[in-house]
């Protein structure tokens, strides 16, 4: 059976595991196991897997780590288990359902190339007059290039929604010494990212009442508080409302400061001696937003620049629709560019994404300081 | 408590669900099963075994019968699919990880 497992690694290399076992062999089925037993989230699974008597024809569980098992029914007491943490997940099921296990000749041999029948991007119509309307309205909330540029040695902006319009956006504001830059992604994209990404930058502004240099996030609580308050006014028990993650820049040219405070967005910085990845938590639930968010903080003198970018940057898919770009993939644009040029991160972009649909908005902001 | 009104509404606003139990893993038993107990025998299983410690949600064909797992806390949702092709699974898991956490609240 080695040669159906061997073609779907061949097609999907990143998967974490991949095997064929017999469950009438429970001591043969252990062994082939054995690698995912020490996992405390496989480990109960494989345990009731192997003891059930349930007539399991599939299983597709999904992890809080984004790891997933796959188990399906390939004879009479034979399965194929899956493992998968980075291939494309739609891909792989829709693969693994055509292979043929019992046919001497595997038909889904062939290894998938970028073809017409790669999933595209349905664009809304910009000859709808009511569409430009709406796209003339969304662009009155990005902040004027010239005016950014001012508070940076260079800036620059790659804003590529999905869609015509759509949920990424960022906003600037100065106040006294201090430069407020956010970065922030809607949930949804297309017109429904759009509306909320409208109703995100009124808070924000409203937000600008409770500024405070020496402490950023009490204004991103603010800003949660608010969009708590939106969500609550429905009356519908089943709204489940609109969110946003945000990454808030302030830099304090006074103190020599900068302050990083994120609910999902992510940002590198780099000094003369590295770039750091700075991690942040996932904004899951705004309601209880103050547990765990924190700022982090910079001294300006030793940082050369900042780059920071929406989920949609990394979670884009190259050509073969196989493989994420990845913060990894993102580092490596970084590290081969010092200009701040944002033709240049378009054009990795683009060479990344060949003839592939771009799954949602991207944005990636970046300023030399 | 009873959930039997909640879950009507919410099996009534998706459309897609033909069952919705909820398993309690605090108390090892359901607080309310829908539909044949016998097709869930499966749940209990599961939970003794560790199952539901690390889950985001799960789905399961048994034999034709499809079923959506969520956990959130010590609450087990435990959906049977009338069918499958025509429902959007994203759409659902947002709704069902709202449904749950209105039962919690």
């Amino acid at each position: 059976m080695s040669q159906y497992t061997d073609n779907i690694l061949q097609n999907f290399p990143k998967l974490s595991f991949c095997s064929i076992l017999d469950k009438s062999d429970d001591a043969s089925s252990r062994n082939v196991l054995k690698p995912l037993l020490d996992q405390p989230a496989l480990k109960p699974w494989f345990n009731w897997f192997l003891n059930t008597q349930e007539p399991l024809d599939w299983i597709r569980t999904k992890f809080p780590d984004q790891q997933e098992l796959i188990v399906q029914k390939i004879g009479e007491s034979q399965y194929l288990i899956i493992v998968n943490e980075v291939e494309n997940p739609a891909l792989l099921i829709n693969f693994i359902r055509k292979v043929d296990f019992h046919s001497d000749n595997i038909t889904t041999e062939k290894t998938i190339e970028p073809t017409q029948e790669m999933p595209q991007k349905e664009v809304l119509p910009v000859s709808d007059p009511k569409l430009q309307e709406a796209v003339r309205i969304q662009r009155m909330i990005i902040p004027k290039l010239e005016e950014i540029k001012k508070s940076f040695k260079q800036f620059f902006v790659v804003h590529q929604q999905q869609d015509l319009i759509g949920g990424d956006f960022y906003w600037y504001k100065t106040i006294d010494n201090c430069v407020l830059l956010a970065l922030v992604d809607c949930t949804g994209h297309s017109v429904e990212g759009a509306m909320t990404s409208m109703v995100c930058n009124s808070l924000l502004n409203q937000s600008m009442n409770t500024f405070n240099p020496e402490s950023p996030k009490e204004f991103v609580y603010s800003f949660y508080d608010q969009l708590n308050t939106y969500n609550a006014v429905t009356e519908d028990a089943f709204d489940y409302g609109i969110g946003a993650e945000i990454g808030l820049f302030t830099f304090n040219f006074e103190k020599k400061k900068i302050s990083f405070t994120s609910t999902g967005i992510a940002a590198y910085v780099r000094t003369k001696q590295s770039i750091e990845f700075i991690k942040s938590k996932k904004a899951i639930d705004a309601t209880r937003i103050h547990k765990w968010i924190d700022t982090q903080y910079f001294d300006m003198q030793e940082v050369t620049g900042i780059y920071s970018f929406t989920d949609g940057l990394v979670d884009q898919f190259d050509a073969l629709d196989k493989q994420k770009l990845g913060r990894k993939g993102v580092l490596r644009m970084i590290e081969q560019e010092s200009e701040f040029n944002a033709e240049y991160y378009k054009g990795e972009i683009q060479k990344w994404k060949g003839n592939n649909m771009q799954y949602d908005d991207i944005t990636l902001l970046g300023m030399a300081i | 408590m009873n959930y039997q009104t909640s879950v009507n509404n919410f099996k009534r606003d998706v459309g897609v669900l033909d069952t919705l139990s909820i398993y309690n893993a605090n108390t090892s038993s359901f607080d309310l099963i829908e539909g044949q107990q016998e097709l869930l025998s499966f749940v209990k299983a599961m939970n003794q075994s560790g199952c539901f410690k690390e889950l985001d949600y799960s789905f399961l064909d048994l034999k034709g019968n499809k079923f959506l797992i969520y956990k959130n806390e010590h609450l087990i949702l435990i959906a049977m699919l009338k069918k499958i092709e025509s429902i959007n699974f994203v759409l659902l898991t947002i709704r069902m990880k709202a449904f749950i956490r209105q039962l919690l609240t």
